[in-house]
């Protein structure tokens, strides 16, 4: 119930956090690997995470003197409970928040999750403009959107959604994505 | 598949921000009028202005892992104080495509484009092309790992296929030709388990409240009484004379034949003269109270069906819940309560007052408590680590339903709260649902011709159970069941949906309708009444994003009907084959009010009448 930035079901987390320079050019050689080894099955199949960046920071761009620390900015799009997202992190992968977060100064260790929770709240930037192209639409809404679609295209090609019931094709087409197929609209639901 | 290859890339600039401009552009920032939605290829974008960095301080609760890794890392040094070199804002986006082209759509905003970057140095203008897509380059960082959860496609792909999901589910309601075929069970209903002999240590029966470990099966009739205070020194000597008459959890085992409980409010706590110190280390939830909360719970409705007595924000002080095997015997205390009440100075009132009696039916032959709905209730129940038998998973911390004691995430229940107060208490939810009989058996007896089983497998597939509490051999999805306890079937498995469970200690009021016969316009329900050790991680995120939400379970913004919801288009989706949708026009549980309490321990129940706290 707590965030800063928030579109519909996205809500915006953006934190930047100083750690000693020492550790950059390790840090980022994790990052690397990570990039290397692909998306982790375990964080994928979390299904509420739009999108999320780390990037370490040495110099900003144009700046007149060095800062003393180096910076992980890190910034993600996820649909939820904010304390939820978070806690699912501390849970499900604290050796690699350890890994991404324990150069930083103040990191309280993943677990217990209260006090990391604590930590990122402290460090979450308030967002002054938040926007998102799809905003009632959660990653999972999403995915099976892709999947309604694909199997329409499949069993119906390019006929018009409006003739589509009548199509003899149509009984099979609603049986095949049928968990996908849910149509509750709430008083106050817009159109998409 | 590496993040290059896939359509999105991400985005981030930092700006210097000109001189004394930082908060003309705050300002602009959030008061305009969504400028990206006409940057074509834009998943999501924000802007943040960052004056400075975050001071940092070592982290006061650490283990032992993060100390050692802090010893290692910092050589056990704190930070020292740093600053940016300048004030900046920073743009991040995920875009479609190259970044260039990004930077070349917003600049075809031109004004609006001008009136965010204009506050920052340096910035030329959007007049000419080369020169704004520099500028942006020029200040771009690259990310150094990005993931992306979302399916792969452009922002007009994935907006399509929304729109065409949306307006294919319609048509599929519309047409509602479902079948669904008889639901099968998956063998008898969990028999609720008996107390156990052998107790943990870790917990003090004497001193915590019986109904937080154990519900009174045997007590037929229960009473609520909500009750206000007046002058404290009067409430606390009240307060003095009931504390002993609490039944304990030490009690619970001799099947006593009546029992007393008692919850105090944030705001009752503060009539009885607890220190603002003291009421400012609760929980944020709870220091609000539920009428404040209440909109984010039922979402669309809100506090606007509320009654009296939870009319207002800690319009109620405390709950004294009373409860005996029999309504005679129930009936002989409270008149000796009611009178203690009213007793020699202004120190209690009772606002409102509401009777429970448990429901019997026996449908398949055996015996059971139901609801309203005509389903069997109370059968499953979390496991408590110390107190219950059970296999070694499915045993919940102590710390779970009692303050102090370790929970689920290793960590003290109530940590930070007011010890003298928390110790061997717990929170307990408090809500006054109103069931709607003749809706419930109209909302399944109008598409009972679309499932094989009729009217009655209507009612399964929604709840997720048939009426004798037997389970279905394949638990619909987003059923209410399923919603209360989705065991390891979401993302993350039982570690995390382990983390909300909580112990329902609920009982119907108002007087059954009987099968076939008309509305009778009397107000029925479930005094729904939970115990838990984390209001917010427990209660409440059932509440949002399990039951007023489907989306985690794959269902959009499908709602549970058992809770608070329902309306001219909603309708829940039940599988067969093809899937039927279930028309729920009018809600069939409306929430009437409710409130968080703390119900304390013993002891500290003592320590407030005698004016601990202050």
């Amino acid at each position: 119930m707590t965030a800063s930035g928030r579109s519909g079901r996205s809500t915006a987390l953006t934190v930047l956090s100083p750690m000693p320079r020492l550790w950059a050019g390790p840090l980022r050689a994790i990052l690397y690997l990570r990039k290397r080894l692909g998306p982790s099955r375990d964080l994928q199949d979390m299904s509420f995470i739009h999108f999320a960046h780390w990037s370490v920071i040495t110099g900003f761009p144009g700046q007149e003197r060095r800062t003393r620390y180096a910076y992980l900015l890190f910034r993600s799009d996820f649909n939820g409970d904010w304390d939820e997202y978070i806690d699912a992190f501390s849970i499900v992968i604290p050796l690699r928040m350890a890994l991404i977060w324990g150069w930083s100064y103040g990191f309280p260790g993943a677990l217990p999750t209260e006090p990391f929770r604590r930590y990122i709240r402290h460090n979450d930037l308030p967002v002054d403009h938040y926007w998102s192209a799809y905003p009632e639409s959660s990653v999972s809404e999403i995915a099976a959107a892709l999947r309604v679609r694909d199997t329409y295209r499949e069993h119906l090609g390019d006929t018009d959604p409006a003739d589509a019931p009548a199509h003899p094709a149509w009984p099979r087409f609603l049986a095949d994505v049928q968990g996908d197929l849910h149509a509750w609209e709430r008083d106050d639901d817009t159109a998409v | 598949m590496t993040p290059q290859s896939r359509g999105t890339r991400s985005v981030t600039v930092l700006a210097r921000i000109a001189d004394d401009r930082v908060e003309a552009l705050r300002k602009t920032l959030r008061e305009a009028d969504a400028p990206f939605a006409h940057v074509p290829g834009a998943h999501v974008v924000r802007l943040v202005v960052v004056e400075d960095v975050v001071a940092q301080t070592r982290p006061t609760v650490w283990g032992w892992k993060a100390r050692l890794l802090d010893l290692v890392v910092h050589a056990g040094r704190g930070p020292q104080p740093d600053r940016l070199p300048h004030p900046y804002v920073l743009l991040t986006a995920t875009v479609d495509g190259p970044q260039e082209r990004f930077f070349a759509g917003m600049r075809a905003l031109g004004p609006q484009a001008d009136a965010i970057w204009e506050h920052c140095a340096g910035y030329p203008g959007s007049e000419r092309a080369a020169d704004f897509v520099r500028f942006f380059t020029q200040r771009s960082l690259p990310a150094d790992y990005t993931f992306a959860g979302a399916p792969e496609g452009t922002v007009r792909e994935l907006r399509d296929a929304v729109a065409m999901r949306r307006r294919l589910a319609s048509l599929a309601a519309a047409g509602n030709g479902g079948r669904v075929p008889a639901l099968a069970t998956s063998g008898p209903a969990p028999v609720p388990q008996r107390p156990r002999a052998v107790v943990s240590e870790a917990l003090y029966l004497g001193d915590i409240q019986g109904m937080v470990l154990r519900g009174f099966g045997h007590h037929h009739a229960a009473a609520h009484l909500f009750l206000r205070f007046g002058d404290p020194d009067a409430a606390r000597a009240w307060l003095g004379g009931l504390a002993p008459r609490v039944t304990s959890a030490a009690q619970v085992q001799e099947r006593p034949n009546r029992a007393l409980h008692l919850g105090l409010s944030h705001a009752g706590l503060g009539a009885l003269g607890v220190s603002a110190a003291q009421l400012s280390a609760f929980p944020e939830e709870f220091r609000a109270g539920m009428y404040a909360r209440e909109p984010a719970l039922s979402p669309g409705r809100g506090i606007e069906p509320w009654s009296a007595p939870f009319d207002g924000t800690g319009s109620v002080h405390a709950v004294l819940m009373v409860s005996a095997t029999t309504a005679e015997i129930l009936d002989a205390w409270l008149r000796e309560l009611r009178a203690e009440a009213a007793g020699p100075g202004d120190g209690v009132r009772v606002v409102a007052e509401i009777r429970g009696e448990r429901l019997l039916a026996d449908p398949g032959g055996r015996r059971t408590f139901v609801e309203h709905f005509g389903f069997a209730d109370g059968l499953s129940t979390p496991l408590i680590d110390g107190y219950d038998d059970g296999p070694r998973e499915e045993l919940l911390p102590p710390g779970e339903f009692v303050l102090g004691l370790p929970d689920v995430d290793g960590d003290e229940a109530g940590r930070g709260g007011p010890a003298g107060l928390i110790r061997n208490g717990s929170f307990l939810v408090y809500r006054k649902l109103e069931q709607d009989v003749a809706a419930f058996r109209e909302t399944t007896s109008a598409v009972a011709d679309r499932f094989e089983g009729g009217a009655a497998d209507v009612g399964a597939a929604l709840v997720g159970r048939t009426a004798d509490g037997s389970s279905l051999a394949r638990c619909p999805v987003a059923s209410h069941v399923r919603r209360a306890n989705p065991l390891d079937t979401l993302p993350g498995g039982l570690r995390l949906s382990r983390r909300h469970m909580m112990l329902r200690r609920g009982i119907p009021y108002g007087p059954p309708l009987p099968e076939g016969a008309p509305d009778d316009g009397r107000e029925r329900g479930l005094l729904f009444l939970a115990v838990m050790g984390d209001i917010h991680r427990q209660f409440e995120f059932v509440q949002t994003q399990w039951m007023a939400d489907g989306n985690v379970f794959g269902r959009g913004g499908e709602q549970d009907v058992f809770t608070t919801a329902g309306g001219p288009r909603a309708r829940v989706l039940v599988e067969g084959e093809p899937p039927a949708y279930v028309p729920v026009p009018r809600p069939l549980v409306t929430c009437r009010g409710g409130e968080y309490f703390l119900l304390p321990g013993l002891a500290a129940l003592a320590a407030l009448a005698r004016g601990a706290g202050r």
